[in-house]
């Protein structure tokens, strides 16, 4: 008798626990429901803001290297005659020196390091430091870069990095070293050997302009300056070039910078003043902006200056392969399809307009030019362009969207 | 009969040492040689001061001679360049930089020389340039303007070449000028940076600068004529990954493909060295309410339009703590559509 009452008295706790655990589950299932409901409220499960669900830049730069624009690719290769390298927004970018064409680019929200063939669009991710929102970005044909962003207070950080490559088997992306050099370094520019830098900073009411190694060791003060408001190239003869921050109609001037620290004229008081010296000859092009855009050239120091038949600003054009014979003084220059509105240049340097602009090229020594591409429907406000060593590609931003693009050169 | 000896004696004296007082500089190159007691030639150039390679159109003055009926030669480093009966004018170009060109006319009349006078041309180039030290953002690749409370930053380039070489800037006296009035504090030898108030409000002044050698022999200017403007407000989308797209300035219109944006106001050529550094004042509206500004960061403003009508009328009004000068406002109109979209396109 007593131990049926014990079974009973087990089965009854049996089903009492067996009870309480079911209404537990009903419960719980309740609850999960509400917060699923609560996740979907707010957002999860959506698609990223950009790019693909894997969350990777690297992945958007694949699918759309590999994606033509304007066209399907030649058969027997090649590649297509325009591809955006990049969907996202590219702080800088060039090309390497010698072998297959290769492109260096660094992303402006990751700062990540990548080299991408023109030829076969293969991609290659080659560093791993992240460097967010870097604004601007300097490549040489060495493994070094320069890069600049902002901080909290609004100070320009300008950083000398080199890519260290990864020491496992593995292909896996290197680390990026870096060095921080002078704060509000206005205007930075690398030798073409990638060994050295010159850059404007502004101290005090006089700005100053050093020439230094390619991690900030080694100064020297080349330049003093009222005016901290330059642009600069360096070319290959070792010529350093600064030419005044441009506005429409107002004067602008061109100069070199003697070993002395002298300024000789390469050009004086053109009104909106772009500037673009050839880099193995004294042949320029120029740019004036005052009221309509109109394109000069200059073959040599002696010679006058004549207007090109294009109209647009030096600043969406790049000198053809380099060479020293005058015969073959080309040029390829993007020129906007549609006049660009008054004020273009003070307005497109504050992102308020933007131009579509069509390839053309110019053919300096006989003061011709013939269309080379026009993108269709693709509205390309192109900016930084740059060539190859051998002519055969051109890189450059879209203004609209700071995305990197390649249009191959040769049909 | 005495008298009238007498009175064409004096009277060129008189008037060479009248004019001897007067400060002409397009004169003050020319020499004249006076073969005929009394007469007088000058050649006034213009430009006074050519730059190399510049065309300078030259002409002969006589208070005395008539020109138009006498033969002039003109001459250029000892090469006739143009001859005739009342040429009184002549072109010549203007040297390389450190050349000099005298440029010598002749008045002649039935086969013998009257007089004659030379002008050496020295070609010099002066550059003036400026900027404002108003507040453009980084990496700003325009010109910074001035407005009113702002400084500009002036610099005059000077390219004298006395035997080949420069003339060093320490070695040349510069004066600078506001609309004509010699800015003092800023003048004197090696003096060729200046930084002066920029124009007042609206204002356009000429800035002007002339440089000089101690000794006279170089001398050149240059000018320029600089507006104030307002400071102009732009407003960009500043992005959590991407920073602030300055590369795409916000319309009065505009669409962002975006729930939650944060936008970042940029006031071009204000007083200010920084954005956020407490010289200005920012006062923002959205949808006509007043808004608190973060402290750390009044110029960036962020707007969520989850659960809203997804449109705003944001209203900023910058104003500057000290300098009352400076009032700008902006308003956009943004409709948020909360579609992925990318960085810096919003339509």
């Amino acid at each position: 008798m007593k131990n049926m009452t014990v079974r009973y008295l087990l089965i009854a706790l049996i089903v009492v626990i067996l009870s309480a655990l079911g209404g537990w589950y009903i419960f719980l299932k309740r609850q999960q429901a509400a917060i699923s409901e609560n996740d979907v409220g707010r957002g999860a499960g959506l698609s990223q803001p950009f790019g693909a669900q894997v969350g990777s830049t690297y992945e958007n730069i694949v699918s759309s290297l590999s994606t033509p624009v304007g066209g399907t690719p030649p058969e027997g290769g090649g590649g297509a005659r325009l591809s955006q390298v990049g969907k996202t927004p590219t702080a800088g970018y060039g090309f390497l020196g010698g072998g297959p064409v290769q492109l260096r680019f660094i992303e402006r929200g990751s700062g990540y390091v990548f080299d991408a063939s023109a030829e076969t669009y293969s991609l290659e991710r080659r560093t791993k430091t992240l460097v967010p929102r870097t604004y601007e970005a300097i490549v040489t044909r060495s493994e070094r870069v320069i890069m600049r962003g902002v901080d909290e207070e609004g100070t320009i950080v300008t950083t000398a990095g080199a890519i260290i490559a990864s020491t496992s088997t593995a292909q896996e992306p290197g680390i990026l070293s870096q060095t921080r050099l002078l704060d509000d370094i206005s205007f930075i520019v690398m030798s073409p050997t990638g060994e050295e830098s010159f850059f404007i900073v502004k101290g005090g009411t006089e700005a100053s302009g050093f020439r230094a190694a390619w991690d900030g060791t080694k100064q020297k003060k080349v330049l003093a300056s009222a005016l901290a408001g330059w642009q600069s190239r360096w070319l290959p003869n070792d010529t350093i070039v600064i030419v005044q921050n441009a506005a429409d109609a107002v004067a602008g001037s061109a100069y070199r910078v003697e070993k002395n620290g002298a300024l000789s004229p390469l050009i004086r008081n053109v009104p909106g003043l772009t500037f673009l010296p050839h880099p193995r000859s004294s042949a320029v092009l120029y740019g004036e902006s005052a009221g309509v855009l109109s394109l000069f050239a200059r073959i040599d120091d002696k010679s006058t200056s004549i207007e090109l038949p294009v109209r647009t600003i030096a600043d969406k054009c790049v000198w053809g392969p380099a060479t020293s014979t005058r015969s073959a003084l080309i040029a390829f220059c993007a020129v906007p399809q549609t006049a660009p509105p008054a004020n273009f240049l003070d307005r497109w340097y504050r992102g308020e307009v933007h131009t579509a602009d069509a390839w053309w090229r110019v053919d300096v020594s006989a003061n011709s030019a013939e269309l080379l591409y026009t993108p269709g429907n693709e509205t390309l406000d192109v900016e930084d362009p740059t060539i190859d060593e051998g002519g055969s590609y051109i890189a450059f931003k879209n203004a609209v969207d700071k995305s990197l693009w390649l249009l191959r050169i040769k049909e | 009969m005495m008298d009238r000896i007498l009175i064409r004696a004096i009277l060129p004296v008189l008037f060479f040492a009248t004019l001897s007082l007067l400060p002409i500089p397009a004169l003050a190159q020319t020499g004249a040689s006076d073969l005929l007691f009394g007469a007088d030639l000058t050649i006034e150039l213009s430009p006074p001061h050519p730059s190399p390679g510049e065309t300078v159109r030259a002409r002969a003055h006589s208070t005395l001679i008539d020109l138009t009926g006498v033969m002039l030669t003109w001459s250029a480093n000892g090469t006739t360049i143009a001859r005739g009966v009342g040429v009184s004018e002549a072109s010549v170009t203007a040297g390389a930089p450190g050349s000099e060109t005298a440029l010598t006319v002749v008045v002649s009349e039935d086969g013998s020389d009257i007089i004659s006078a030379t002008a050496r041309i020295r070609p010099v180039e002066i550059d003036l340039l400026w900027e404002s030290d108003s507040y453009t953002p980084p990496f700003f690749k325009g010109r910074a303007f001035p407005s009113a409370g702002t400084s500009l930053h002036l610099e005059a380039i000077p390219r004298f070449v006395r035997a080949g070489s420069l003339v060093p800037v320490g070695d040349i006296i510069f004066t600078w000028r506001r609309n004509g009035y010699v800015i003092e504090n800023v003048s004197g030898r090696g003096r060729s940076r200046a930084l002066i108030e920029s124009p007042v409000l609206f204002g356009n002044d000429t800035i002007s600068v002339d440089a000089r050698t101690a000794d006279g022999i170089f001398e050149g200017g240059a000018s320029a004529r600089i507006s104030s403007v307002e400071p102009r407000v732009v407003l960009y989308e500043n992005h959590p990954v991407f920073g602030i797209a300055y590369h795409h300035a916000l319309g009065s219109e505009s669409q962002i493909p975006e729930v939650e944006t944060s936008f970042s106001a940029v006031p071009y050529f204000a007083e200010a060295r920084n954005l956020d550094g407490g010289a200005l004042s920012y006062e923002w509206r959205v949808n006509g309410i007043p808004i608190a500004n973060d402290p750390a960061r009044p110029s960036t403003v962020t707007i969520s339009a989850s659960g809203s009508s997804n449109t705003a009328l944001i209203e900023l009004a910058i104003t500057h703590v000290t300098n009352f000068f400076m009032n700008s406002f902006g308003s956009w109109n943004l409709q948020f559509l909360g579609a992925n979209a990318a960085f810096g396109q919003t339509q």
